[in-house]
């Protein structure tokens, strides 16, 4: 077996996170760039129980997932104590976009970006799994514009109809009402309420609902849709965590997002419905008129970048050549001899 | 995706035999290893699909180390201890080794040395980079239960056909042939098996067409008769094999808790001695024992008949395929999730998968029964 430290080498360092360290690496046999994830198994109380699961998910979900808007998981390895997993690497996130206020973000820019959230998330879906964990920071976009669905570590599959599943998955701001009751028997519909909100972040520059607590959310949530009722959500109140909230007056979306075509805000609506048996399923969504209306989705390498990625984006053709030059021809000559 | 399929010669020339140990004695190494992943798996309320797992990196485990280097029983902890997390069923490592100690012998236990937690979760490691993070593992039951939609007949001899195959398939586990074939054949197979074992006739079938001659050409295909008498053979060894004769030469030579079944009948297990042509009735044929003589579990009780299933009404459910819409779900995805193993079957088995074991059968206890009467006819031992 080859040694797969050796094939990927390390750029630099991206970030570091609860379970793992992920850097910028080198694969040296097909010469792309790729993010190395490294699972930390410390001897730490919480690595007690060996590999953790979250590491598990992604393994296990990854490598039977293949979509152009997924994360590709291209390969899995050990060295000594550590498991590492080597992803596509993509320059930037959503959030940062988001948050780069010299980015402006036009309808066919949000449109190209909700289009493919919406068509990564429907291959998902139809492979019986919910991603459990969309916010703006885990869609992650490329150079070329190619926008990936990332971190698999709370996905699961789903489909069995007494499957009691934790309602404590979905980072607060983005998390379905029906959650924030404590619902334990849910679908793609959670999956859906957090698109709502990112298409809503997507527009306003900042959060939706940005919840201090989890009955704060929802009465951030309730303060824009009102109540929800017996009658527009039957079963609400048999949810185990259901409390009664002081009357809002719904306020209606057009006020919200004054810059917002009707088409566009047709899929907010459909997507942001408090009962979630009524929110719209990916593949309802794609044939909304909105991904049909004019303006068109902005093609991936027209559509906006952070400054600090178009300029090591340039850099790039010089930098491989750099590379090749220093390695001598070494790889060249051994190339020959086939 | 590495390849883990392999042929009779690959599984004779395993690091174990490279290693010393015979064919034998690694078959009975494995069959001992299966068996306690699934005594610990039903001890600590796992469900089939977690034990199945488990055992499924077993095997290919040691397809790559040798019995000598790797006590059995560990591997097999640490086996279960990942399908476990795997299959989002997850136990404490300390109380797979907890289980483990009450069901093994001292001296079975002492392969776990002084630090037996240590010892299985360094193995974990190791068993990861083994199986090459290769996870998914798809078994014979959902294949089994999708299969049986298909079959009209005799509801009560269907369910019965089901429940037997359903055993063959936990029985198969303690065989290789999840190394040989895949799940699909495996529980075609199985069917087979249990269908002429318990005089069930596959007259006819959903989806016929003129071109299929046999029910399962709609789901697999090039399958000769050959190779499913060969499979139903691996499976029918397992309960001829007799406890009597267990000439060890094990790298843990200890005795035994339970005179385990030794793997010593010197007929080859893929039934290559006799051959069976399509034209004739299978051996099985001539010595099927009348319904009314059949006791409850008279079939396959090597690792436990599944209990009979109460609620088993025909086959009018929704297929096991598309589970039903769950519910806060305004539209279902058509079709089965490709490549990713169905959702655990809601269906017959809804509210009990079936356990290894039958209800009110302690596992343990009574439960590794040596070979029933009717299946040593067909195979006398040499």
């Amino acid at each position: 077996m080859i040694n797969k430290l050796k094939r990927y080498e390390k750029i630099e360092f991206l970030g570091e996170g609860q379970f793992a360290t992920v850097y910028k690496a080198k694969d040296i046999e097909t010469d792309n760039i790729v993010a190395v994830k490294k699972i930390k198994i410390g001897s730490r109380q919480e690595a007690q129980d060996g590999i953790n699961r979250t590491a598990l998910r992604e393994i296990k979900l990854l490598q039977e997932l293949h979509h152009k808007n997924l994360i590709g998981l291209l390969d899995v390895f050990g060295h000594m104590s550590n498991v590492s997993l080597v992803f596509d690497f993509m320059d930037t996130d959503l959030e940062v976009i988001i948050k780069d206020n010299t980015i402006i973000l036009t309808t066919a820019n949000i449109k190209s970006y909700i289009l493919q959230t919406i068509q990564g998330l429907e291959y998902l879906h139809l492979n019986w799994m919910l991603h459990r964990d969309l916010k703006p920071n885990n869609l992650l976009v490329n150079a070329a514009g190619v926008l990936k669905i990332g971190d698999f570590g709370l996905a699961k599959l789903f489909g069995s109809p007494n499957r009691i599943n934790t309602h404590q998955v979905v980072t607060r701001w983005y998390r379905a009402p029906e959650l924030l009751f404590g619902a334990k028997q849910y679908s793609t519909c959670i999956d859906m309420w957090a698109v709502g909100c990112i298409l809503a972040e997507l527009l306003l520059r900042v959060p939706l609902f940005p919840g201090e607590s989890d009955l704060d959310q929802l009465t951030k949530i309730f303060s824009v849709f009102g109540n929800p009722t017996e009658e527009n959500w039957p079963g609400l109140k048999s949810l185990s965590d259901f409390i009664e909230f002081k009357p809002f007056t719904p306020i209606p979306l057009k006020n919200i997002f004054t810059a917002a075509g009707d088409d566009l805000l047709d899929l907010l609506e459909g997507l942001l419905v408090l009962n979630p048996i009524k929110r719209k399923e990916c593949t309802e969504c794609l044939q909304m008129p909105f991904f049909s209306n004019k303006p068109a989705p902005t093609l991936g390498t027209k559509l906006p970048l952070p400054q600090n990625i178009r300029k090591t984006k340039e850099e790039k053709p010089s930098l491989k050549r750099k590379l090749l030059d220093s390695a001598e021809g070494g790889t060249l000559s051994k190339r020959l001899f086939f | 995706m590495p390849g883990w399929y392999y042929d009779k010669k690959e599984l004779k020339n395993t690091p174990s035999a490279q290693d010393g140990i015979d064919y034998q004695t690694e078959m009975r190494y494995r069959k001992e290893g299966a068996r306690f992943i699934i005594d610990t798996g039903i001890k600590m309320d796992l469900g089939y699909s977690t034990s199945a797992t488990g055992v499924v990196y077993f095997h290919r485990f040691y397809m790559f180390h040798s019995f000598k280097q790797f006590p059995r029983y560990v591997t097999a902890c640490c086996c279960l201890f990942l399908a476990g997390k795997v299959e989002e069923t997850p136990k404490k490592c300390k109380d797979i080794i907890k289980t483990a100690r009450g069901l093994l012998t001292d001296q079975k236990f002492n392969t776990f040395g002084d630090d037996p937690k240590e010892e299985v979760m360094t193995l974990e490691r190791i068993l990861l980079q083994t199986i090459k993070f290769d996870l998914q593992v798809e078994h014979p039951y959902a294949y089994l239960l999708k299969y049986a939609k298909c079959l009209k007949g005799d509801k009560v001899k269907l369910n019965k056909m089901v429940q037997m195959a359903w055993t063959f398939v936990n029985d198969s586990l303690c065989t290789t042939l999840a190394l040989q074939w895949e799940p699909e054949i495996i529980a075609v197979a199985l069917m087979y098996l249990a269908g002429k074992l318990s005089q069930f006739d596959v007259i006819d079938w959903t989806g016929r067409t003129a071109k299929h001659l046999r029910w399962w050409e709609m789901f697999v295909e090039d399958v000769t008769m050959d190779l499913l008498e060969d499979i139903c053979h691996q499976v029918l060894d397992l309960y001829s094999q007799t406890p009597s004769q267990s000439n060890e030469s094990p790298p843990q030579n200890q005795p035994r808790l339970n005179p385990p079944p030794s793997s010593s009948v010197a007929r080859p297990s893929n039934g290559q001695n006799n051959p069976v042509s399509p034209d004739q009735p299978p051996p099985m044929h001539s010595s099927i024992p009348p319904p009314s003589d059949v006791p409850t579990y008279i079939y396959g009780t090597f690792t436990g008949a599944p209990p009979p299933v109460p609620g088993f009404p025909g086959f009018s459910a929704p297929p096991m395929s598309a589970p039903p819409v769950p519910p806060h779900m305004a539209a279902p995805p058509p079709g089965p999730p490709p490549n990713i193993a169905a959702p655990p079957p809601v269906f017959p088995f809804v509210n009990h998968p079936p356990p290894f074991a039958p209800p009110g059968v302690p596992p343990g206890a009574n439960y590794y029964q040596p070979p029933n009467p009717p299946h040593r006819q067909f195979y006398p031992p040499p």
